[in-house]
This record gives structure tokens, sequence and C-alpha cells, in this order.
């Protein structure tokens, strides 16, 4: 896609209506998405289906009406429906940012724009946002009105103290009963070890699992100037750190947990996306459906047209 | 410029403490958030490469205040020129005392105190002056100032040493207060007798300053300023020293037997022995007694009797290490029997006649008897010349008066007491005149002595305040003479109405006293009086006849020979305890050795034991701090090499002129106003820094 088009997130940022940032995210997104040559790309075809007037003429297969002389329409993914949940985290360390936003922030706008796509594409959309315990709760439906209620959750400022996840997951695993898709938003700042067993948790329950893995630009890059006191935003502790010293010790630790993080969500079969908040919202859109298309590729290989998930 | 302390000049290392932490110099201040501190380690804090140029400033600010603060402490002055005040042509004046007491008669002290005063003369510089004094009692100068001047400076030691080898210890007792005293005051006249600036002043004491030491007339005494006092201790090697004196009075009256005297014996404190023996030195046939006394006490011991026909004179004792306190003499008082006459027939137990007082004013003591002779006796026994002193108060014959006037002549006393105006014959008689007017004063009240000559030797016991009261003494009657009319007569006492009470006057050697007034109750109150026992003694005392002395004397003590009267200047020959014959007339004093004196005189022979002062046989030693606490101002002893003085006038001279410049307040005044600026100027800085973030 060309660059020009992305929002960028700070402008983006800048909107203070949560709702309106995620439909221009969206709108922008499907503007570029008609205008790519890789149209069609994110999204999977899953079935035919028989023309009845009044379908758009966009999605008619015409190899096929060449080869059958009949009219088909093309169902792609979207068109199943599936029920999504959204897990943000919003604990103490995600209220950190260099930017004049913190990830919370953008994590909550990733978590807007992912449910009104959803939305629109028809999806049962359900949140959690939690920080040393579920915060906000919203199960996931698709009535009218359920979108406000989501960006109304969505909307309320982290308030997190510390992090945990335990309680949180405990929640999603009582509540989620029927499969579906987990989108885990988080910085995942958290002992590997721990992490290992969460995940495992949430794929022994049978669930697709997305991970949004968002950290600050400086937490990527660590380009601190001078060496001061560093605070730890969650526990007060602080430690005198000369960047310049420290830089290449703390880049080689992230990047280990990074890798650790990234392979055992392999082992598990988790999507794993990584990326700095800095980047355009469409992008990590984008990321979401190809994790999607992944999913139903092997999901179709498996199945066939096996019919839609209830 | 030179510093007066230069080892503070180290703490201007401290320097390099602003300069590290400029260097190490961490925000500790500045905080930034962060996420999560899991990948993050502490880092030490170290010397970053990029140093804040702008901060170069302050630190070279912060540096010149340690130098400054290091300089103040190191107290920094201009040096002047160092002029010596002392002229190196000065010496000091040195005054060597030697002790002669009789204490340094033991064993090696004379030899040692000799050669220590030899090497006190030889260390002295040719600068220097000295003057050496021997004392004991008295002082005597061995080798003078200008003797000393006089001499080469290499021959003085063995000047000295000849005048030394001619002295020796006396038998005297140590006055070293005496011997202090006078050599101050030599060092002070000589001073002002060379009108010398700040010299040094020495004493040096030759001594075995034993305590034994008189130190009594320290008390008072101012020292001058500048005067050090050494004292140079000569100690015997043995010193064990025990001491026998003769108990020669006794408390409880009764007589003291020469033949059974006791003896006191007393052991010095530092001795290393505790039993002795005392015996007769006349004869060694008796076993000597055996002494037991611990160190520093004394025991009195009974000396066995000596047999029958042998005369013993001196009790040796035995045991101890030094001799010569070591014999005690012993002689017996004699007991003078003095005759009274009285030309009178008056009933001894008639207590209205006045014999009867005078028979109970002289009672018997224990050095002296009076026998009173009376009547004819007393008059047969005018003619020899034992008795000195006559008393009449009746009217007497003319051949009587004759015989009494030519034994008057002889040198003696006659004491007239004119009971009525008949007696003035014997007055007049003895005076050599043809008649004497008097008269029986009138009686309606009675009479006291309101004059006194107390000048006279006989009130001269009276003089004191205390007993010159006569007031009490009343006289019924009295006779009136014209003084005048009695020739080279002299009114001792007068009554309160101008009669003479008691005249004197001169017979050619002798004397004759004219009491107007008799002393039996009827005439007065005089024989009941205190005062008329001591007048009827000091008549006896003018009348020539020998003094009782006491049996024991000491040496230097003046030996009294005769009593007060002028009149009396009987010779007497004296016979020292080395064989020396003398003649002395009324006091012999040159009693400096101990021993037994014989004194040989017309009428009697006596002799006098004397021994060595007690006080001479204490011979442990004095404590040094006895003269500290009399302030005696003591050497202290300092090790110092002329160099080394030097140096210390040197030193003193520079702290004198660092008091008067005093640059370290000015020192210190620049640290604080630097220190201002600097503070000024961080927080001018800090602040821009911070407006700076703050804008960013």
């Amino acid at each position: 896609m060309a660059a020009d088009v992305l929002i960028e997130p700070k402008a983006l940022m800048a909107i203070r209506d949560l709702e309106f940032r995620a439909r221009v995210v969206v709108e922008g997104f499907w503007k570029g998405l008609h205008r790519s040559p890789y149209h069609g790309f994110s999204v999977e075809f899953s079935e035919y289906r028989a023309y009845t007037p009044g379908d758009d003429p966009r999605y008619v297969d015409w190899q096929v009406f060449a080869r059958s002389d009949r009219y088909f329409i093309k169902k792609f993914e979207e068109e199943t429906n599936l029920r999504c949940y959204l897990l943000s985290d919003n604990s103490r360390s995600m209220q950190f940012g260099s930017l004049s936003y913190n990830k919370a922030e953008y994590a909550n706008t990733l978590a807007a724009t992912l449910a009104y796509f959803l939305h629109l594409q028809g999806d049962a959309v359900g949140l959690l946002t939690f920080d040393q315990d579920v915060r906000e709760y919203v199960p996931a439906r698709y009535r009218p009105g359920h979108l406000r209620h989501l960006m109304f959750a969505l909307q309320k400022p982290a308030q997190g103290t510390a992090t945990n996840l335990t309680p949180p997951l405990k929640r999603i695993l009582e509540i989620v009963k029927k499969r579906g898709l987990l989108v885990f938003i988080s910085d995942l700042l958290a002992p590997t070890e721990a992490l290992d067993k969460y995940l495992a948790i949430l794929c022994a329950s049978g669930h697709e699992v997305i991970i949004f893995h968002v950290l600050d630009p400086a937490e990527l890059t660590f380009n601190f100037g001078q060496a001061s006191l560093f605070e730890d935003i969650e526990s007060g502790r602080h430690i005198y750190i000369d960047p310049a010293v420290a830089r290449r010790q703390y880049l080689e630790k992230l990047d280990a947990h990074c890798k650790a993080i990234e392979s055992s969500c392999k082992k598990l079969g988790i999507t794993y996306y990584r990326f700095a908040t800095d980047r355009p919202l469409e992008l990590a859109l984008f990321d979401f459906l190809l994790a999607s298309s992944y999913r139903q590729k092997r999901i179709s290989r498996s199945r066939g047209y096996a019919g839609s998930l209830a | 410029m030179s510093l007066l302390f230069p080892l503070f000049m180290l703490g201007a290392a401290a320097l390099v403490l602003p300069v590290i932490f400029h260097l190490i110099r961490r925000s500790t201040r500045e905080k930034t958030q962060f996420s999560s501190l899991m990948f993050l380690l502490q880092s030490p804090p170290r010397i970053t490469r990029r140093s804040r140029l702008e901060n170069i400033f302050l630190l070279l600010l912060r540096c010149a205040v340690i130098c400054l603060l290091a300089l103040a402490f190191a107290r920094p002055f201009f040096q002047k020129a160092f002029s010596d005040p002392r002229p190196s042509t000065e010496g000091k004046t040195v005054v060597v005392l030697l002790d002669t007491s009789a204490s340094m008669r033991r064993e090696n002290l004379w030899a040692d105190a000799k050669k220590r005063a030899q090497a006190i003369i030889a260390s002295l510089s040719p600068l220097d002056r000295a003057t050496v004094l021997a004392f004991d009692q008295t002082i005597r100068p061995l080798l003078t100032f200008e003797e000393w001047e006089q001499t080469e400076p290499a021959a003085r030691s063995s000047a000295l040493g000849q005048r030394l080898n001619s002295l020796s210890p006396n038998w005297t007792a140590t006055y070293l207060d005496q011997a202090l005293i006078r050599a101050a005051e030599i060092l002070d006249e000589s001073q002002r007798a060379r009108g010398a600036g700040e010299e040094l002043r020495q004493i040096i004491a030759v001594t075995d300053f034993q305590a034994g030491s008189r130190l009594s007339q320290l008390q008072d005494y101012t020292w001058p300023r500048d005067v050090q006092v050494r004292v140079e201790t000569v100690k015997p090697k043995r010193p064990t020293n025990a001491s026998v004196q003769w108990i020669s009075e006794r408390d409880e009256g009764g007589a003291v037997s020469v033949t059974r005297p006791r003896v006191r014996v007393s052991n010095s404190p530092d001795s290393g022995k505790e039993r002795f023996q005392v015996l007769w030195k006349a004869t060694s046939a008796i076993t000597p007694v055996q002494a037991y006394v611990p160190p520093g006490q004394n025991r009195i011991v009974q000396v066995p009797t000596l047999p029958e026909g042998v005369a013993g004179h001196s009790l040796v004792l035995t045991g101890d290490d030094a001799e010569f306190d070591n014999e005690a003499f012993i002689a017996q008082a004699a007991v003078l029997n003095e005759k009274i006459l009285y030309l009178a027939n008056d009933p001894e137990t008639d207590s209205t006649r006045p014999l009867y007082y005078l028979k109970r004013a002289f009672q018997d003591t224990r050095r002296q008897k009076v026998v009173i002779e009376t009547g004819a006796a007393a008059l047969a026994s005018l003619s020899n010349s034992d008795a000195h002193f006559a008393v009449v108060t009746t009217n007497l014959p003319p051949d009587a008066i004759a015989r009494l006037r030519q034994w008057i002549n002889g040198g003696r006393l006659a004491l007239i007491a004119l009971h009525n105006t008949n007696m003035i014959a014997v007055v007049a008689e003895l005076a050599g005149i043809a008649s004497l007017p008097c008269t029986e004063a009138e009686a309606d009240t009675y009479s006291m002595f309101g004059q006194i000559d107390f000048q006279h030797p006989l009130f001269a016991a009276f003089a004191d305040p205390r007993y010159s009261d006569f007031t009490k003494i009343h006289f019924w009657k009295h006779r009136r003479i014209a003084a005048e009319a009695l020739p080279n007569s002299r009114v001792l006492a007068r009554f309160d109405n101008g009669d003479p009470g008691l005249l004197e006057f001169a017979l050619a050697k002798g004397k004759v006293l004219v009491l107007t007034a008799g002393w039996h109750p009827a005439e007065s109150q005089l024989a009941l009086s205190s005062k008329f026992v001591p007048l009827l003694y000091s008549m006896l005392d003018l009348s020539g006849a020998p003094v009782p002395r006491s049996a024991q004397y000491f040496v230097l003590d003046t030996i009294e020979l005769s009593s007060a009267g002028e009149q009396n200047n009987a010779s007497w020959t004296v016979r020292k305890p080395d064989s020396t014959t003398l003649v002395a007339s009324n006091s012999f004093s040159d009693t400096e050795m101990p021993g037994i004196y014989t004194f040989t005189s017309l009428q009697a022979t006596q002799k006098v034991a004397v021994n060595l002062a007690p006080v001479e046989s204490r011979t442990g030693l004095l404590p040094i701090e006895e003269l500290q606490r009399l302030q005696v101002p003591l050497e202290i002893k300092s090790v110092r090499t002329a160099a080394q003085v030097e140096q210390q006038r040197r030193r003193l001279h520079a702290t004198e002129m660092e008091n008067q410049q005093k640059l370290w307040r000015w020192l210190i005044v620049a640290a604080v106003v630097i220190l201002v600026v600097e503070t000024w100027l961080a927080a001018s800085l800090t602040r821009r820094s911070t407006v700076q973030a703050s804008q960013a």
C-alpha cells in the first residue's frame, strides 16, 4: 500500500472520539484495499453461492461463468460469522508511552478498530479489558447498539496499578465456552515462563489466538540520551541507568524475550505480531486479516466446504 | 613567604575530590519513567567522556576554595630577617652550693660530692660565671666570682679542687633553705652589679638531700625571675643509719641518772637493718643492750648501769653503716649550791618576818639548791666568797657594815630592805656618805609601784605587757628617801607618789639594792604576789651567781657561763673534746664538735655534753616534691642541644611574626567570597538548564 494513504497514529490519536477513530481507520483501509493490486488478498474464497439478483456484481466469478454459463458469487471468509473476543491489556505497564499517547490508548484504539471492522463484517465481537483484574467485560453479540457499547467500554481510560494476567485469563476461560477467536493485545512485559503458562491455557481450550505484541518505540529502540534514574512505572523502583552503556544489553534481553515468546507461540500455533505504537493501525488491521485468512486456509483444507461455523 | 605549619598543605590533596565529582557527576535528580525494568541492570557510575565544559569554571572555583583553605591552615607569613637578640657572648651565672653538714661524713658521700662539684665546674663554658659556697648551718664562700674571673678557664676546676682538699664536713645541721636564699641573693646582686639583661641563672646544690634538711625559711620566700635550682643528690651506697640520743630531761621530775641513762635509738626509713646494740664506750665489761628498731621508727632503751668507780661519758651504737651519729655524750648536770646570806636573826617559822618568805621563794630545783644562812653564820660567811647575795633587813653594827662593804666590793650584791628609818644608817655607811635623810611616809592609804625601769636587767623579765602590771601589789608602809641624796644611784622603781621604791648603786665591783619597804605582810603584799619569786631570782642573777644550765647542748649552741651581771667577768678555761683549751668569759659558742666540754673557773668545774643535733640523723632521702611544694623554681630537665635551642627560638620568632601578620584571615575571607560566587553561579546555571529543558 502506498505510504501516503496510511494515517499517522499521532494524527489519529488526536481524534478524541474512539468510534470515529476506528471508522477512519477502517474506511481508509477499505479504500486502500480496493485500490490495491492485492485486492482480495486478505479475504479468502470459501465457497460459491448461486447468484441472485441484487448481489454485488463485483463478486461474480467470471471464470466459472465462462465455464458453466451460470452466475456464481464467490463467498468470502468474512461472510462467515465468527465470535471474536478482544482482550486489551490496560495494566500499569501499558500506560507507558514516549509519544503523545501511551500503549494502552493505542491498544484500545486497535481494539476499537478491530471491533468496528468485525462488526461491519457481521461478526459478534466481545471485549475484555483487564489490568490486575478484569476491568470491562462485554460479551460477544451482534446487535444494534452493541458497537456503541463496545466503544464506550474501550473509551474508559486505563487505571491499572499492576499487571497480573491470571485472573482475566481464568475469567475468559469461564466465559468463552464456544470456540472463537481471541485477539490478545498486550505488551507482554511479564516473565516468559508465566506467559507460556497463560498461552498454553488459552490454546488448550481450543480457541484460536492472535497476539498483538505492542511496544513503545522507546522500548524497542531504547533511544534515551542522558543517564538518569529509571523508574519502573509499575513498582516505582529506581535504577540508575546510563543508556549508552545499558542499551545493548537491554536490546539483547528484549530480543531474547520476544523471540522466546515467538517460539512459544509458534509451538502453540498462535499467530504473533509485534509492532511499535507508531505504526499505522491500518497495517495492524492488515495483519489481522492475514492471520484470519491463514486460519481459514487451515480450516478449509481440513474441512472443505463444510459449511459455516456456527 | 613561608609557612608556619607546612603539613597542612597536604590538605590541598583534597583538590582531587571536586575533579572526580565533576567527572563522574550524575544527575541524580533526573528521573525517567519506563514501563518495566525487567531487562535493565543498574549501570555503575563511570567517568563520562562527555565532561561539561560549561562547568569547568565552577570546578576551578571549587578547587580554588580548597587551595585557599589549605593555605590558610598552613598559616603563611612573610619572613623578616631573624636577628638573634641574645648575643652569644653571654654565658650563664651559676652558684654551686656544697653541703658540709654532719650527714656528709657518711662513707663515700664527701668524695662523691667533691667530684660532683668539680665536674659541674668543669662542665661550664669559659663564658659562664660561677661561685662555690660551702653550707651547713653557716655559709662560707669557697670560690668567689672575682676569683673565678681571675682564674684561667682551664685552671678553675683544679683551683676549686685545691680548696676542697682542705675542706671536710663539719658536725652541724643542714640549713638548706638559708643556703638557697643566700645563693639567690648572690645571683641578684651579681646581676644588678653587672647590669646584665636576660641571662640564665642557676643554683646547683650538691647535697645528700636528707629529710633532716631545714626548709622552713623557703615558705615565704619569693624567688627572683629566671633563677633555676638543680639539686645534685649524692647517695650513699649503704643507707642504713641509726642514731642514738641521750634523753636528758624527764617530764615527771625525778633525777636524770648519769649512771643509768635512757637513750632513744632512731632508725632511718631507708635502712636495711633493724637490730642494733648500745654499749658504754668506756668499758667493755658491760654487755651491750640490744635494740630492735624497725626502719623509720625509734625506740627508747634503758642502758645498763655503770659499775661503781667507772666513769662513763658516752654511749656508742653499733650495727649500722653510718658512724657519725653513733655516739651520745653524757654529762651530769651539776646541781648548783648557792648560798644566800640573811643578815638577821629571824625565826624561820614566823610568818610575820621576811625570812619566812625568803626561804619559801628559793625552793630546791633540779639544778639548783639554795641555802640561806642566817644570823651569825651569815655574818661569818662574809669573809669567804662563796655567797653572792646578801639580804639585810635590820640595822647592823658598824663592823658588820664594814665587813659587808668589803664583801660587796668583791663583786657581790646586797639587798637592803628598809624596815624602819634607822636602817638608813646602813645605807649611808655603805654608800660612804655621812647621813641620809629618811622619813616614814604617810600611810593613810596604800602605795604601789607607779614607775618601773624595765630596761634594767632586774625588771627585764617583766617587760612583757602580760607581766608588767605591778599595780596589784600594795605597799602599806614605806620609807622616803631622796634619791638625789644618794650619789650614783639609779632609781629602778618609784611609788605612785614619786617616792623611790627600789634604788641601786654601785660599790666598787658590787652593787647595792635598796628597797624602801619590806615584803612581809605588815609592810606590803610583795611577798604574797606572784612577782616576788621572779624578782628574787633576778636579783640572784644580778648578783653574779652561776646560772644553772641544761645538761645537754647541741653543736653550735651557745653555753651561758655566767649570769647577766655586767660586773661578773669571771674567766673560764674551756677544754674542748679535742683537748684544746680556750678562755671564755660570759658565754661560749665555739661548740663545733660534739663531745664533753670541761669548764674550769676559780670556783667550780663543770662538764657539759655537746651532742649532734638529732635532726641531722634523719638521713632518709627528701622527695623533690618538697621543693616543688615550697615553689622553688626547679630546673626542668630538657636535654637540648644548642641547635635545638636555636631552632626553637627561630620557631618562636616565626610564630610571633605570623601572629602579627595574620594572613590566614584574608585567605579565609577570600575562600568565603569565592564560595558565595560559586554557589550563585551554580544556581544560575541550574536555573538556566531547567528553563531550557522545560522549553524543549
